[in-house]
Formats: C-alpha cells, sequence, structure tokens
C-alpha cells in the first residue's frame, strides 16, 4: 500500500483515484486515514468529497456506504433488520429505553433506511468502492488493513488519526527482561533497520530477526557477539543472551587432525556442547581428516559408536536446532566412519593440546580444560560425534562393560520469577553393561561390531544399508568371517 | 421520516473539519475480588458444606422476616410458632420455619443416579429444562436435621429453585407434608452507599485529571454521606456487552463487530457525537463469551443449554483419541486479542468469562489466562504473588472472574456471564429472565442452583454465591435479548437489572448511565 507522508487536499484524491479504479479495492475512512496519516472525520470527509466530485463527473462512477446513527422511530422495526423485530418489545422492559441505532447503508438503500429514523444525530461516509457493494460483510476485510497499524504509540495514534485519547491509560511495567518500552520500539522501525551494522557488538544497534537463521551460516571470521532483537510486537519473545558464537572451528580442527590427536577434537566437542548449552549459536562446519587411529580396546569399543546420538539440546530457537541438525546430518555423511577416539594418553595430550591449538577462544578453551582437568579419564569423541555420549572404559573384562559416559542430563529449577526453567548439562553417569551395548534409541548407525560371534549374527540379519556406511572401517581392522565379508555386499 | 436532504448538510468537506484531540471520560474502578478461588486450592471437600454456609448465612435474615410477619398470626383459631428445625414440626401444628429448597425433579440430572447407573461421563447430559408439565415435580424443604416435602397453591405462584434459602409458614398433614400457607423470602440484602469504597472524583466533567483510586475500606463516615452529585444529570456511560463471539468460521457479523469497534474506539460518526456520546462511554465490560469456539452455528441456539456441556463438536471424518492439537482455531482468541489491543490505549476493558470463553467450567469462573492475548496482556495487571486479594490496583484490561462484582463510578456493580440465570431458567416454566434476577436478588444468592446443577466449586468456608450486599446494577451476559427493570427493596434499596443480549445475536450494546443508572442500548445494523 502506498503510503503518502504528507497528505496534501489533492493527494487524497489521487490516493483514492488510484486505490479505487486501479486497484480496484475498497476504502473506508480508517483505511483511507492509516495511508494518508490524516485524522478520521478529515478521512470521512475526503471520501464524501471524492464521492461528490467523481460523481458529478461521471454518475455512478463510486459507490458509497454511509453510516447513519441516530434514533428509529418506534414502529419501524419491521424492515431492515427481521431477527431484530419483536425482541425489543417482548422484554418485559418497564421503562422505554433510549436506544440508537447505527446503521452501516449502501448508497442504494440509504433513501430507505434513512426514512426508518425518526432523528439523525450522525451520518457519514463510510467507504467508497469501485462497484455496488453486494456485501457489505467483505468491508470487514478492508477493516482489517487497519491492523498494520495498531502497534504505533497510542498517544501518537489518538493525535494523528483522532481515536479517542485516554489519559489515565497505563500498561504494565515489564520488569526483567525487556528494556524497550512497546511504543518507542516501534515508533520508526524504518530507521531502525537503517541503523544494522554488518558486525556488532553486544552493545550495538538490534540486528533485526531475519538475520537469525543466518547467524548459523556467519563466516569464522563474522564471529562475534550479536544482540538480536525482534520486533516487539512477536508474541513469543526469545531473550537471547549476548551470546559468543564460537565461528573457529574449522581452524582448530585441521590443526587437531594435523597433530593427530584425539584430544583436541574432544577439547572441542566438549566447549561445542558447552557452547550450544549455554543456548550460543555453535556452528561449525568442520572437514575433519579420517583418523586412523589403532582401536586400543577390544571389540566393545567400536560397539560405542552405536550408541545413539543424543538429541543437541538448549537451543534457543526452533529454527537453529534445525539448521544444526542438518549441519550435523550432512558432516555425518560426509565421513562414512569416524575416528576412534584415543584413551588416556590423548587426554593427557589434551591438557597441553588445547591451550595451544585454541588460543583464540579463550573461553571456550578456559572451560574445556577446566573439564579436561576435571575429568582426566575423559574419552571424548571428534566433532563428528559429538552428540554421541562419550565413555570411559574403566573394566571390560568378563564379558561386561563398565565405566562412565557422558550424558545430557535434565535440571529443572525455578527461577526468581516464578518459571521453570530446563537446563540441560552435561554430567557423567556410571554404567554397566553388556559388551554388545543394546542401542536404546533407534541409533542413526545401529550396527554391531562385526567381531564377536554374537554380533556377527546380527550384523548378517540387519539390512544390508545400515551396514554399509561402517563396512570399510570394520573390515580394515578385524579379519571378520566369512559371513561379515558377503553381508556387505 | 428523515430524507436524504435533511442529513446531508452532516455531511462535511475535509476543509470543515477541525482536528481536535477528544478525551475520554475517566472511570473509577474497585474491583472486589469475592469470586476468586485461591490457586491451591483443593476439591477433594464435599458439597454438603456449601449448602450448611448458605443456609447458616441466610437463615437469620430470612427467619428475622417471618418472624416480623408471622409471629403472632392466628389461623383458625391456632396461633403460627416458630419451628427450629424441619424434624421438629408437630403434625398439625400452625408454624413456620426455614430452610433449604431442594428440587425434585424427574428430569433434573441426578448424580445418585448417575453413580448407580455407573454413568461417569465428563460432559453433563444437556437438557434444555428440568420442569416438568405433568406435575411429577416436587419441592422438598430441609436443612441440617432433614427434609420434608411442601405442598399448596402457593408454591406455584413463585418460582423456586434448588438452594434458595425460604421460610415457609403451614402445617404438616396426614402425610407428612407441609401446606404451605405462606412463602417469605430474604429479600434484597443491605445495600452500600454510592462511594462506598472509592473516592468520588473531584473535579467532574470529562477532562479531570488522573484519580487516585483510594480505597475508603475503613470507616470514614463523611465519605457515606456524600449525596450522589448531579443527579438528574447526564454522566458518563459503561458500556456493557456480551457474546462478541469472535469466530473463526463464521464472518456473517465481522461487520457489526468493526463498527462496535469503531464506535467504541470513537473514530466513527461526526465529531460532535464523538465528543457528546463517544467520549463519555468510560468503561467496556464484556460479560462473557467473547470467543466462539463451535463452528456449529445451531450450538448457540441453545442458550439455555447447561453451559460446561458446549464443547466443540467432534470433527466428523477423523476420531482423534485425546487432544487434537489440528481441531483448534487459533483466530477467535487471536481476533479477541487484537479487538482488545486496539481499544485499550482508549478505553479499559472487564472482562468476564463465559460458558465458551476458555476458562474454567465450574462456577465461578476464573479469569481467562492472559496467555491468551499476546497483544492485549501488557494492560493487565502485573501477576502479584500475593494473590487477588491483594491491594494491587486492578489491571486497565481486568480479565475478570465470572461472577464479577465491582465498584464502578461509586456503584456497586454485579455481573454474570449467564450461566447461573440460564440454569435457573431451567427450574422454572417461566420466560421471564429478569423476574429470576429479581427473584435471586431476594433470594440473597446469585447462583442458587450451584453446586446441583451448575457446576460450581465446593467451598468450605464461605459461599460467595451469597449476597451480602446488594448492587446498584446487576447484569446478565449472553441472554437472548434486551431487557432491563428496575426493583425495590424495602429498605430502600433499589436495583438496576439488566439482561445484556449476546452481541453476535442482536448487535446490541448496552450503556448505563453512571449518575442516573438508566440504560440505553445501541444496535448496530447492516443492510
Amino acid at each position: 500500500m502506498l503510503i503518502f507522508r504528507v497528505a496534501t487536499m489533492e493527494d487524497y484524491k489521487k490516493y483514492l483515484a488510484e486505490r479505487l479504479f486501479t486497484e480496484d479495492k475498497m476504502v473506508t475512512y480508517r483505511t483511507l486515514s492509516r495511508a494518508l496519516k490524516v485524522h478520521v472525520n478529515v478521512a470521512k470527509a475526503m471520501l464524501y468529497d471524492f464521492h461528490r466530485w467523481q460523481n458529478a463527473m461521471t454518475h455512478g462512477k463510486v459507490h458509497a456506504t454511509y453510516l447513519v446513527y441516530g434514533t428509529k422511530k418506534p414502529e419501524m422495526q419491521d424492515d431492515g433488520d427481521v431477527e431484530m423485530s419483536g425482541s425489543s418489545r417482548e422484554g418485559n422492559t418497564d421503562e422505554e429505553v433510549f436506544t440508537q441505532t447505527l446503521s452501516l447503508a449502501s448508497q442504494d438503500r440509504l433513501s430507505e433506511v434513512l426514512s426508518t429514523y425518526q432523528h439523525v444525530t450522525s451520518f457519514q461516509v463510510y467507504s467508497l468502492s469501485a462497484h455496488p457493494l453486494k456485501q457489505v460483510q467483505l468491508l470487514s476485510d478492508v477493516t482489517r488493513e487497519v491492523l498494520d497499524y495498531s502497534h504505533e504509540d497510542s498517544a501518537e495514534r489518538s493525535k494523528q488519526y483522532g481515536s479517542m485519547f485516554n489519559a489515565h491509560m497505563r500498561k504494565r511495567d515489564r520488569h526483567g527482561k525487556r528494556p524497550q518500552a512497546a511504543p518507542v520500539s516501534s515508533a520508526n522501525p524504518v530507521e531502525k533497520k537503517a541503523a544494522i551494522t554488518p558486525a556488532s557488538s553486544s552493545s550495538g544497534p538490534k540486528k533485526p530477526t531475519e538475520k537469525t537463521t543466518e547467524k548459523t551460516t556467519e563466516k569464522p571470521t563474522e564471529a562475534a557477539a550479536k544482540v538480536k532483537e525482534e520486533p516487539k510486537d512477536t508474541a513469543v519473545k526469545e531473550e537471547k543472551p549476548p551470546a559468543k558464537t564460537r565461528k573457529a572451528a574449522p581452524p582448530t580442527l585441521k590443526r587437531g587432525a594435523s597433530s593427530s590427536s584425539g584430544g583436541i577434537m574432544s577439547a572441542f566437542s566438549k566447549a561445542v556442547a558447552k557452547a550450544s548449552s549455554k543456548s550460543a549459536s555453535a556452528s561449525s562446519t568442520p572437514k575433519p581428516e579420517e583418523q586412523t587411529t589403532p582401536v586400543l580396546s577390544d571389540d566393545g569399543e567400536d560397539d560405542s559408536e552405536a550408541v545413539p546420538a543424543p538429541k543437541k539440546v538448549a537451543d534457543d530457537t526452533a529454527a537453529r536446532a534445525k539448521k544444526q541438525r542438518e549441519d550435523e546430518l550432512r558432516l555425518m555423511m560426509e565421513e562414512s566412519d569416524g575416528e576412534e577416539s584415543e584413551q588416556k594418553e590423548e587426554d593427557e595430550e589434551m591438557g597441553e593440546d588445547a591451550p595451544i591449538e585454541e588460543a583464540p577462544e579463550p573461553e571456550v578453551e578456559a572451560e574445556a580444560e577446566a573439564e579436561a582437568e576435571a575429568e582426566p579419564e575423559a574419552k571424548t569423541k571428534s566433532k563428528k560425534r559429538e552428540a554421541e555420549p562419550t565413555e570411559i572404559i574403566s573394566a571390560s573384562g568378563d564379558g561386561r562393560r563398565r565405566g562412565r559416559r557422558r550424558v545430557m542430563k535434565k535440571k529443572q529449577t525455578v527461577d526468581s520469577q516464578g518459571y521453570l526453567v530446563t537446563i540441560q548439562e552435561p554430567g557423567w553417569e556410571s554404567f554397566s553393561e553388556d559388551e554388545t551395548p543394546s542401542t536404546p534409541a533407534s541409533a542413526p548407525a545401529p550396527a554391531p561390531a562385526p567381531t564377536s560371534s554374537k554380533a556377527k549374527i546380527s550384523s548378517t540379519s540387519s539390512p544390508a544399508g545400515s551396514q554399509s556406511s561402517k563396512g570399510k572401517k570394520a573390515g580394515a581392522r578385524s579379519q571378520g568371517s566369512i559371513m561379515s565379508f558377503f553381508s556387505k555386499k | 421520516m428523515v430524507t436524504l436532504e435533511e442529513v446531508a448538510g452532516l455531511l462535511k468537506k475535509p476543509s470543515d473539519i477541525e482536528k481536535t484531540q477528544v478525551s475520554r471520560a475517566p472511570s473509577s474502578y474497585k474491583p472486589l475480588d469475592s469470586f476468586f478461588l485461591k490457586k491451591d486450592r483443593s476439591y477433594k471437600q464435599q458439597f454438603a458444606d456449601t449448602y450448611f454456609l448458605r443456609l447458616v448465612t441466610i437463615k437469620p435474615a430470612v427467619e428475622k422476616i417471618a418472624a416480623e410477619t408471622w409471629s403472632g398470626t392466628v389461623i383458625g383459631g391456632e396461633t403460627a410458632k416458630k419451628v427450629d428445625r424441619v424434624l421438629d414440626i408437630r403434625q398439625g401444628e400452625l408454624c413456620w420455619v426455614s430452610g433449604t429448597v431442594y428440587m425434585d425433579m424427574p428430569l433434573k440430572p441426578n448424580i445418585l443416579e448417575d453413580v448407580s447407573k455407573d454413568r461417569w461421563i465428563s460432559a453433563p447430559i444437556t437438557t434444555d429444562r428440568y420442569y416438568s408439565e405433568d406435575g411429577q415435580d416436587q419441592v422438598l424443604l430441609e436443612d441440617d436435621s432433614g427434609r420434608v416435602r411442601l405442598v399448596g397453591n402457593v408454591l406455584k405462584s413463585v418460582h423456586l429453585v434448588t438452594g434458595c434459602i425460604i421460610a415457609v409458614m403451614g402445617t404438616e398433614n396426614i402425610n407428612g407434608e407441609i401446606e404451605v400457607i405462606d412463602i417469605k423470602f430474604p429479600d434484597l440484602a443491605p445495600q452500600p452507599q454510592r462511594w462506598t469504597l472509592t473516592k468520588p472524583p473531584t473535579i467532574s466533567g470529562g477532562g479531570g485529571h488522573a484519580k487516585g483510586k483510594t480505597q475508603a475500606w475503613d470507616e470514614d463516615e463523611e465519605m457515606m454521606d456524600s449525596p450522589s452529585p448531579l443527579k438528574g444529570n447526564k454522566g458518563n456511560k459503561i458500556a456493557i456487552v456480551s457474546g462478541l463471539c469472535f469466530s473463526g468460521t463464521d464472518p456473517s457479523y465481522a461487520l457489526e463487530l468493526d463498527l462496535l469497534h469503531e464506535y467504541l474506539l470513537g473514530e466513527a460518526l461526526d465529531q460532535n457525537t464523538q465528543r457528546e456520546e463517544l467520549a463519555k462511554i468510560s468503561r467496556l465490560i464484556i460479560a462473557g463469551n467473547s470467543i466462539s469456539t463451535t463452528s456449529a452455528t445451531d450450538n448457540r441456539t441453545q442458550v439455555g443449554g447447561q453451559s460446561n456441556g458446549q464443547q466443540k463438536p467432534p470433527a466428523p471424518s477423523t476420531k482423534k483419541y485425546g487432544y487434537d492439537s489440528s481441531s483448534y482455531n487459533p483466530l477467535p482468541s487471536q481476533l479477541l486479542d487484537e479487538f482488545l489491543s486496539e481499544l485499550l490505549p482508549c478505553m479499559p476493558v472487564t472482562l468476564l468469562p463465559g460458558a465458551q470463553d476458555p476458562a474454567n467450567a465450574s462456577y465461578p469462573q476464573q479469569p481467562i489466562h492472559v496467555a491468551m492475548f499476546p497483544r492485549s496482556r501488557s494492560w493487565c495487571a502485573p501477576p502479584s504473588l500475593a494473590g487477588p486479594g491483594s491491594k494491587a490496583e486492578a489491571g486497565w484490561l481486568d480479565n475478570s472472574t465470572n461472577p464479577w462484582e465491582a465498584e464502578v463510578d461509586g456503584w456497586r456493580f454485579l455481573g454474570t456471564g449467564g450461566q447461573n440465570v440460564d440454569d435457573v431458567f431451567k427450574y422454572v416454566e417461566s420466560e421471564d429472565r429478569l423476574g429470576m434476577m429479581e427473584a435471586m436478588c431476594r433470594w440473597r444468592c446469585i447462583a442458587p442452583t450451584a453446586p446441583d446443577t451448575l457446576w460450581s466449586y465446593p467451598f468450605q468456608d464461605n459461599d460467595p454465591f451469597v449476597m451480602k450486599t446488594t448492587p446498584h446494577v446487576y447484569f446478565i451476559g449472553c441472554q437472548p435479548e434486551f431487557s432491563t427493570k428496575v426493583i425495590h427493596g424495602p429498605e430502600g434499596q433499589v436495583v438496576r437489572l439488566v439482561t445484556v443480549p449476546s452481541f453476535a445475536e442482536t448487535k446490541e450494546l448496552v450503556l448505563i448511565d453512571t449518575e442516573t443508572l438508566e440504560v440505553s442500548r445501541v444496535k448496530i445494523a447492516t443492510s
């Protein structure tokens, strides 16, 4: 819709002509008032003036509806409003109730409607249209356009459009998260957009929402804290804390790979897990090389791969969560099989490597380091499998594996405002299970190791598709049996 | 007869318009939290306490009236005596006794019957009427001691429903029934003066400065005596509307809703009318059924239907067990929210839930949750940990209970979403809804049929449905048609009764004058 900044006396004729004849739309006094930013009473007069002017040139070119307000004649309640007739008589009202009637009448029926009135106190043009209006209810669709302007400041609106002003109006103060008063932030949306700077600091100007989805795919160089503010009339508003987005993932990973240490991977993955739990957007497009680290543990180790990946948690927007899932999925496709994480040696390495490798991100690295120290035995997986629970196998004899594994734990707290806050944080849980751990919740690649005889049977019986991703690796690691050879083809 | 020539002069050219800002009249408002339930309420208790509480509260009033009327009455050489309990009545003795009415009606739903027949359904069977014409209905009077059947022609002259407290005079006949000679009601409760809880605005007229809503709970004597100023003068208006029924499926009255909106906003009509009439509307009260959850229009026709039974008709094609989120239509509440958020900058709104609104089904209905109003919620009162009974100022959008009681511009207003009258209506033969409202006032109970046939919270400590004070204005929303009436009490009480029609059906808005309490209405018509 066209928006005229200043409506001069003649502008409205241009606007109305365009709306009515070119766009073939209906115009009510309210839409005109909003479009031209004039008082509703002026808009009513404009409609009238335009109607008169046009019909003086060509009769019947513009059709109007009128709003009539006044008192009706007492007996004339039979025509026009059939469903109401009689109702006023029936109610055993012990006095004559003063009744005003507000009627909307098309110009064809105007005189008919007027004839039912005893006295008319107000009479105005309600709408104009290029064609006779067959269904007056269609006007309500037109009126809905006005809602687009509804977010403007009420005092301003009252002055400009002539809505009633109420000096006593009070809103409740939103304590807490939204410092911006609603009318202020919305007063000049255009200016807001102009003020966007590409890489803003946390105290910088707000970015519009459309950037939100971009955020995850931004280049690492752009990594900076960004505060996003969504438009104020968004009902469900997500507050994003000034999040440090960690974008330096690819270089880190490459270097980590070159040093051929799983430790740095684990440090990174931890950092990511931490970061994501803090609802920062940790996005990375790492391309770690396939690591062929020797498997130190026995067959059971491979099974840990089959442990399902828990869902990444604590994402603050669904969109970002989706994006992240896609990323993960893509990564998983890129590498057919992942690296086996090292045992304790790596973890010791990690302690030294992490500070060097992740120097550009002191916070992340600090966390990672802290965690690495806290869990010296932590054996974590690479970025690709960051979502999988990492495990420490402390004992794997007598057919059972015992140890600790990393899980995401849910914690619910009630915050100061009485909201229930659910935090998912990584924790450790000890486990003891059979050598071929059951995959509780549908692993992405639920393929057990084809080394033990028990696993062999299951692998042959499992569909070939699920095996394919693991086939190469399994073959490289152990000779396997002839059965597994066949099953792979 | 108005002709086009006469009104053509009312149309103006743009140059003739003076742009002035019209200011809306202020509204003094102090809601009473009579019907708020505690957040941590228990539902384990029995309903008997509610009846007991009601009897204990109202019995003294009705006994006083009975004693005044009947003491010393001699009929057939026998003097009437007061009997404390219904079981103490001796056969053949002329006496009077007070108690709770219980209507035994074959058509009335009966919980014992449901239990014995092993019917465990959540929604009650909706019958339009409990009243049966063949005279099978029986009136019983009970108190904490027992129950006795009432007979006599007098009973036919008055409306009686389950739960109202009455006193009867008569004799017990050979069948153990009381032959009723006369009936007395508690009659109207004491009525507070105007401006009991709030102070009148110091400056009269539209443009008064912001007036603090100070409470005068304490004994402020001169406040009580302050005469209502400007008697006879036209004051401001309180608009009451009900049954807006914002619908996602039925657009047949969308334009009327728009016109109502523009009328209330003060954008419609010409400048003089805006200043003289529209600016005077200082508050809007929405008395129930703001949104329409029903897609079938025929469901609306049974206004007298049991409130709780009006649920979404099940989708014909796919049957889903449990909650089917695809059947939820967010549009009605969204439209209501838009309506409110547009209106709130210029007018305070009181919102009562109704039978169809997303609030609890049982009486008293608690406020519609503000989460339903993402746009309008910033005008609501902030959630206070102290609960609704705290001294916090009411919200500009006061999403309130149903029933609702408040002091508006000094007058005590009592309003409901209509379920109480709809339910009483089923007990009696009459169509006279104002008469039922009057009867409720005289019974001193606004929901006598709760908890028998009107679902209700099992009150333990007090029965809020007992009218401890008589309001000045008593309105009922979601009624089939508009009607109004003034009733008078024995102590000079004057109550304005209004039935507010459902806007979706009648397109009517009710205006109450804040000085004279006169009622006018605005009809909106499209053609």
